[in-house]
């Protein structure tokens, strides 16, 4: 995992631009925009991983920057119980994830922006959820009915204007989201939630096949490690999805 | 691979990546191993003969057991890429899939013959706006092989909706690849640890061998 690296004037001269130029992007938080990942070393210096700079260079096709559309819509995935207890097996640490989506959820009441609250649940009867269950067993707690999906405390007061619980991972299989939607001519979607190698990946692939802008706030995304993390937001940003600051999703909500 | 390692750990320790098996009857799914993607010469392309020579291997044990074959490929025909919908402002490398190009081809060195079903597709999921569903339910396939590239873009979007769709996903290790070795290492253990079997080809190959008699699958 740590060969190929490069400093910061090699990767600097690859992409064609100043080693200021790299600094200031890793400081604005837009550096993986970019499809690259900084790593530092025991001595504080920046290294940057080949294989992403490789990729960013030699295939200029990727990373476009679709951008908003006219009508936005906030859809969070699973920032219920079961994802954010400490004592839960699906649980991930969530850092500021929650604090990032209460700014987007005000900045949305603000700006009538329609908010979807999508929450994994495990059904029987089911078959799909059954075989997804069969790979990861820890599902089952999801019950429709068992406090496991019930909204994280820091944002079940908000009026949400559908919560839909889904069996699916991807939250537009679901034909209650897919007409929410329809019905209101939303052509932008701003993901927040969990996990997001899992569910917001998949709603970011199935939103953008459907003809939908895809806008993912990074703060507002968690995943069970920070590589996961990281390496998630690269390939969604280069195939699917526009990765950004949530200060410039905010500024995008803005009518 | 210290690091993932410990993922691996992490993820056994809370009941993550069981096993699905091999459900009744298996089909195999080369995505899109076109000209596009296996000709490193192309913007989106990469080498991946280690990866064709094992999809032979496969299709090979397959055919022997007269079980169904599915090739997918991306071609546009609109002028102007309407039909990739948003996609082409996010990937500009797929305005080089225009339809009528060796691009859109199935690479000449895999064993593509006629009578193997050609899913023309345009997004990521061989599953989006395709027949997939129809022509694996009429040949009562429940369990999908996935081969060809790339590992984290269509192979994985074919396999999570595959999966969605109530299909036993099985992710063929050594006959998918990717242009950065990173996303597909990932990839791999995302699929493995929650949505799809994840093995090599030998594998397939001995459990196809011995689990689905020959003859068993003709009409």
């Amino acid at each position: 995992m740590f060969e190929n690296l490069l400093n910061i004037s090699d990767a600097a001269k690859l992409l064609g631009v100043s080693p200021s130029t790299l600094r200031r992007m890793e400081k604005t938080g837009n550096i993986e925009e970019y499809g690259l990942k900084v790593i530092y070393t025991p001595g504080g210096q920046r290294r940057y991983i080949l294989d992403e700079v490789q990729q960013l260079f030699s295939n200029q096709g990727f990373s476009g920057q679709i951008g908003f559309g006219t009508k936005p819509a906030l859809l969070i995935r699973d920032f219920t119980i079961a994802f954010t207890e400490p004592h839960s097996q699906l649980a991930i640490k969530m850092n500021h994830q929650i604090t990032a989506t209460q700014q987007l959820i005000e900045q949305a009441l603000n700006d009538k922006i329609p908010i979807i609250f999508s929450k994994t649940i495990y059904e029987t009867k089911n078959k799909v959820s059954r075989l997804w269950c069969e790979k990861f067993p820890s599902l089952q707690i999801l019950d429709r009915e068992s406090t496991w999906v019930n909204i994280h405390p820091d944002l079940s007061d908000y009026p949400y204007d559908l919560i839909n619980a889904t069996v699916y991972i991807s939250s537009l299989y679901d034909d209650q989201v897919d007409d929410f939607l329809k019905d209101r001519q939303i052509d932008t979607l701003i993901l927040a939630g969990t996990t997001t190698s899992g569910s917001i990946r998949a709603t970011a692939v199935d939103a953008l096949q459907r003809g939908y802008r895809v806008i993912i706030p990074k703060e507002a995304v968690g995943d069970r490690n920070q590589t996961l993390q990281n390496s998630t937001l690269v390939d969604l940003n280069a195939r699917y999805a526009d990765v950004m600051n949530l200060d410039k999703v905010l500024k995008g909500m803005k009518p | 691979m210290v690091h993932q390692q410990g993922d691996e750990d992490f993820y056994k320790e809370r009941g993550f990546g069981k096993i699905l098996g091999f459900g009744k009857k298996p089909g195999l799914i080369v995505v899109d191993m076109i000209e596009g993607f296996t000709d490193p010469s192309m913007p989106m392309g990469s080498d991946l003969t280690p990866q064709i020579n094992k999809v032979n291997a496969l299709l090979e044990i397959i055919r022997n057991k007269d079980l169904p074959v599915f090739f997918t490929t991306i071609s546009y025909d609109d002028d102007t890429f309407a039909d990739s919908g948003l996609w082409y402002q996010k990937m500009e490398g797929l305005k080089t899939l225009k339809a009528g190009t060796s691009a859109v081809n199935v690479d000449p060195r895999l064993d593509f013959r006629y009578g193997d079903g050609l899913i023309v597709k345009k997004y990521a999921s061989a599953f989006f706006g395709t027949d997939l569903i129809a022509r694996l339910n009429a040949q009562n396939v429940d369990t999908v092989i996935i081969v060809g590239c790339t590992t984290c873009g269509c192979v994985r979007a074919t396999a999570v909706d595959a999966l969605q769709y109530g299909y036993r996903p099985i992710v063929v290790e050594d006959a998918v690849g990717d242009r950065s070795l990173a996303s597909h290492e990932q990839s791999l253990i995302d699929m493995r640890q929650k949505y799809a079997d994840v093995l090599t080809t030998e594998k397939i190959i001995t459990t196809v061998s011995a689990k689905y008699p020959k003859g068993s699958f003709t009409a």
